[in-house]
């Protein structure tokens, strides 16, 4: 017998005449167990068509990848590439020859202002070029504190905050604050930076039709009726437009935009890369043109690049807004903060704008700005072949579409790029709107022209000649 | 007691470490503790597996707290007065959740990040005095301004600031530039934004780079989250280091490729990954992968190390991926002549296929730059949107980094960037030498200009910033989320415009701080004799 044998069955006697019932649900349990233990195992998954190490071996070899880029396409082929030998003002040196330059975005001609550059030669001397470091670590300079400040006083805000890059600020602005489950309600001519924002920040992205308020209301409407649906709680909301369309040249019809905004419950984003410093009487922008008060919208950004001669972009907005994008704007904190002297170029056109009122100051300027544009809009709505897109008077901006458009976009951007060669033979630079294979929505080929301050009503007229004599490529 | 930890031998600390495994044991030479030379040698990896139990436990320990306060303030300002002001109907534009790790533990140490200064990043800075009297909620200047050593700017070769003063003519240069072309050209380099100047600093990287051709954006982040999208899409497979840099996961997400994360440094398991990726196919459909694409970094920033590659060079060949190298802290200073990893390890540069880089580190400037063979350039060029929307790069910047390429390739006649490339190993070198003399905790690799510094509890970051400030040393701190929850670190960044003598100093300095924070995780060695 095995030792402690009779302890044990002691032990068990004195337990079935205590506790029967006790003893028959463990015995139970115990026989449970060892029947589970020993059941046959379910396999959910058929383990037959793991490959062997033979298979992958050969699917290895096998493998052929693609090449990096793919073969040249004909638009490829007819974009050119141009070099410039001198600063954007009233007229560029082109591929060695000078010509009346109305391609690049430079709306006030303050870009060679010596005022700005006797400004930075100081900070170049001063501060060197590059701030080496993020705004986190020692890259904040006291120039870039001063144009924060600068802007959110020029603008009227809380706060601004400022990026190094224009092509960032939307791109990182947007998924600082809108997640997965948002809702963003965004015009469809909207920029590539935006169009980037919402894809990157996977929240809900709805169209409305270019500058349609029905078709706007209607979609706020559904929403307000899903919500009553679904009862789930509120998510964040905003609707996204541009103060002027970069791509159509015309104006978003704010008034309309806040009221439906309050109506039913959203939060506004205007980005201001073109109106800012084109519109208004000091240059703040659409609010400052409608008289609107700039805190009922909730973020506005904007870019350095364009009016004032830096470059850059910008946030303004109250005191939560700005400064959770310190922290969150993907843009902002891992990037190097702009090089002070940029920050100085940026400031002292700040400055030109709102103080000076003398016949080189902001005033001035504005006003050229919009009379030039107001001259070429006719001059170019009589072209042949080509229509004018938008009608917003004080653009200036414009884009000519083709009158009869081919049905491919492709073969459309080769033709309008030969007629942008041929103004170019004749002296006046326009660009042939390109898009990258990544904007998913675009606007159909375009011939886009800008004014600028700087230029002269004879300017104007060259130009306008000179397109004329272009359209002939268009035949 | 933490100090006579400090100095315990590695028996206890390898018996208490319970994370202890063969691989450690046999890095660190059993049970002895990792003296300066030998430490000089492991990689981050085998350094992780010293962390002593004590600074685990304190530094969970110190969030436990502070998450428990912080929860405890939130639910005493719900009760008084609400937590979101909100507009009512609408949903609060920044929900709790988000905003608690700002609000109630970055809050409480702000003042160490964003410290803004009055002068160029040289190796010397101003910092501008801050003062706040309600914690940290508002933060005034006070006008003064502290002269500190720069520990913290990416200025390897001390080209940021006045670089060598008299003789050094770049800013003479940049003016000239600036002259000639302005601030901004006012539009995209794919229409007329591209100077002759551009054209000239493409030709410089890439001829300095032995590639074909190159191009330059005007944001380094952007040179990112603009190549990667523009190159790969739907099909494309990015296997990509698990510690790559915020830019290039913003331009991974935005292409649309299916990204597989592969463990830091890890041949072993990239290569799994890629075996398995190219037998599976796609997810779902099975069908072969159109190209697949490792994405790696030269340094890493935040440790300190090198990427492995010679080994991702050969993994790349045996199964023809493509290679993508962000040199954003390696180009310049890396390499006998600052040509980069490449040179570093000996790998020709014709196996990366793309090579991308900055200018904001080495070579004091803005923006970045991507080589490869020109047909690629080309592409690039015709449809990556930081050529097709994006302004070109500032002139004057361009012109910056045309000088400094010239200074360091010794096109400009002198032996001032031979001298720089030297400078800045020897004091890398030396610094990360002195620091685990004292017996700091010190990542990275040989002959890397970052030398992080192991912290590891939350609460020593405040303490040795602060600290350190007081003593005039300007550090970055980092921690959560810039790293993982218990590995909060000092890294420093070492410039050429140092002096032996600046070094040493703050060696002082730096010992008596960690003497106070209590951070001397090592055995501290003698000071052996310096090789200058």
């Amino acid at each position: 017998m095995l030792p402690y044998a009779d302890v044990v069955m002691g032990h068990i006697s004195t337990l079935i005449e205590e506790d029967p019932l006790h003893v028959v649900v463990e015995v139970f349990l115990i026989a449970m167990v060892f029947f589970l233990l020993f059941q046959k195992q379910y396999r959910v998954k058929n383990r037959d068509d793991k490959l062997t190490e033979k298979e992958v071996e050969q699917l290895c070899q096998e493998w052929e990848p693609e090449p990096l880029a793919p073969a040249i396409s004909n638009v490829q082929a007819a974009t050119p590439t141009h070099v410039v030998s001198s600063g954007a003002g009233r007229t560029c040196v082109v591929d060695g020859a000078e010509k009346l330059n109305f391609g690049t975005m430079n709306f006030l001609g303050l870009q060679n202002d010596e005022r700005v550059n006797e400004a930075c030669r100081k900070t170049l001397r001063k501060y060197g070029v590059g701030s080496c470091g993020p705004r986190g670590f020692y890259g904040t300079v006291d120039v870039h504190l001063e144009l924060e400040d600068n802007l959110s006083s020029f603008m009227g805000t809380e706060k601004a905050i400022a990026f190094s890059y224009g092509l960032a600020t939307a791109t990182s602005v947007i998924p600082a604050f809108l997640k997965r489950g948002d809702l963003i309600i965004c015009d469809e001519s909207c920029n590539f930076a935006i169009q980037q924002g919402c894809s990157l920040s996977r929240s809900t992205v709805k169209y409305f039709k270019h500058n349609d308020m029905e078709d706007l209301e209607r979609l706020l409407r559904e929403q307000v009726e899903r919500d009553a649906a679904s009862g789930n709680s509120l998510n964040r909301r905003f609707i996204i437009t541009e103060g002027l369309y970069l791509n159509v040249g015309d104006i978003c019809p704010l008034p309309q935009l806040v009221e439906l905004k309050d109506k039913y419950r959203f939060r506004l984003l205007v980005d201001e890369t073109v109106s800012f410093g084109t519109l208004g009487k000091y240059g703040r922008g659409v609010t400052e043109y409608f008289g609107i008060d700039i805190t009922r919208v909730e973020i506005i950004t904007g870019s350095l690049e364009h009016s004032l001669a830096s470059i850059g972009g910008f946030c303004v907005g109250d005191r939560i807004v700005v400064d959770h994008q310190r922290l969150s704007a993907s843009g902002y904190c891992f990037s190097a903060s702009q090089p002070p002297y940029t920050a100085v170029a940026a400031s002292v056109s700040i400055d030109i704008l709102r103080d000076d009122d003398g016949p080189h100051g902001g005033r001035a300027k504005l006003e050229r700005v919009r009379a030039n544009a107001r001259t070429m809009r006719p001059a170019l709505a009589q072209l042949p072949g080509l229509r004018l897109r938008g009608s917003f008077d004080e653009s200036p901006i414009f884009h000519l579409e083709l009158e009869t458009p081919s049905g491919s976009d492709d073969d459309d951007y080769i033709l309008l790029q030969r007629v942008a060669e041929a103004a170019l033979q004749s002296g006046v630079a326009v660009i042939a709107v390109r898009y990258s294979h990544l904007q998913l929505r675009r606007q159909p080929p375009s011939l886009r022209v800008t004014v600028s301050a700087a230029h002269t009503d004879d300017d104007i007229t060259k130009a306008a000649a000179a397109l004329k004599k272009a359209c002939k490529a268009l035949k | 007691m933490a100090v006579a930890r400090g100095k315990a031998t590695a028996a206890p600390a390898a018996k208490a470490n319970g994370r202890g495994s063969a691989r450690a044991a046999k890095s660190a030479g059993g049970e002895k503790r990792a003296d300066a030379d030998t430490s000089a040698r492991m990689t981050n990896r085998e350094r992780e597996e010293h962390v002593p139990v004590f600074a685990i436990f304190t530094a969970y320990f110190g969030y436990a707290v502070l998450i428990a306060f912080g929860y405890m303030r939130d639910a005493y300002r719900r009760l008084v007065s609400g937590l979101n002001h909100s507009k009512p109907g609408y949903a609060p534009l920044l929900s709790d959740f988000d905003d608690f790790y700002t609000r109630r533990l970055y809050r409480r140490i702000e003042d160490c990040w964003n410290r803004p200064i009055c002068s160029g990043p040289g190796a010397y800075i101003d910092v501008m005095e801050r003062v706040s009297s309600d914690q940290n909620k508002t933060i005034h200047l006070t006008g003064n301004s502290i002269r500190a050593l720069n520990l913290a700017s990416y200025n390897y070769l001390g080209f940021g600031a006045r670089g060598l003063d008299e003789k050094d003519h770049s800013v003479d240069y940049v003016i000239e530039a600036m002259r000639d072309y302005g601030v901004s050209m006012a539009s995209p380099s794919g229409e007329l934004g591209t100077t002759m100047l551009h054209r000239e600093l493409e030709e410089v990287v890439a001829d300095y780079l032995g590639k074909e051709a190159a191009l330059v954006y005007g944001m380094g982040y952007a040179t990112n989250s603009s190549t990667l999208p523009a190159l790969f899409g739907k099909g494309d497979l990015i296997v990509s280091d698990s510690l790559n840099h915020a830019s290039i996961v913003t331009g991974a997400r935005a292409s649309g490729a299916k990204i597989y994360p592969f463990r830091h440094n890890d041949a072993e398991n990239l290569e799994k990954i890629i075996r398995n990726a190219i037998a599976d196919g796609q997810p779902r459909t099975h069908r072969p992968w159109k190209r697949i694409v490792i994405v790696v970094e030269g340094i890493y920033s935040m440790e300190g190390e090198y990427c492995i590659l010679p080994e991702i060079v050969a993994l790349k060949k045996k199964y023809r991926c493509y290679l993508y190298l962000d040199e954003a802290h390696s180009i310049g200073a890396s390499g006998r002549t600052g040509r980069g990893v490449c040179e570093h390890f000996g790998v020709d540069t014709a196996d990366v296929d793309i090579m991308m880089g900055t200018f904001t580190k080495s070579f004091a400037s803005v923006g970045g730059y991507i080589a490869g063979s020109r047909e690629l350039i080309d592409y690039l060029r015709f449809t990556a949107p930081g050529f097709v929307y994006a302004n070109s790069m500032t002139p004057p910047a361009v012109q910056q980094a045309i000088s400094a390429l010239r200074i360091i390739t010794g096109e400009d006649g002198t032996t001032i960037g031979e001298e720089k490339l030297t400078a800045l190993k020897r004091n890398s070198n030396y610094f990360r030498k002195r620091l685990m003399e004292i017996g700091l905790e010190v990542y990275g690799d040989e002959d890397s200009p970052v030398v992080p510094v192991m912290l590891y509890n939350p609460a020593k970051m405040p303490a040795f910033s602060r600290e350190c400030l007081k003593k005039g040393l300007a550090v970055v701190v980092v921690g959560f989320p810039a790293t993982s929850l218990i590995a909060s670190r000092a890294r420093f960044c070492i410039s050429a415009a140092h002096t032996i003598a600046d070094l040493e100093a703050a060696v002082q300095s730096i010992s008596e701080v960690a003497d106070r924070v209590m951070i001397k995780y090592c055995t501290p060695t003698e000071q052996k004799s310096v090789s200058a």
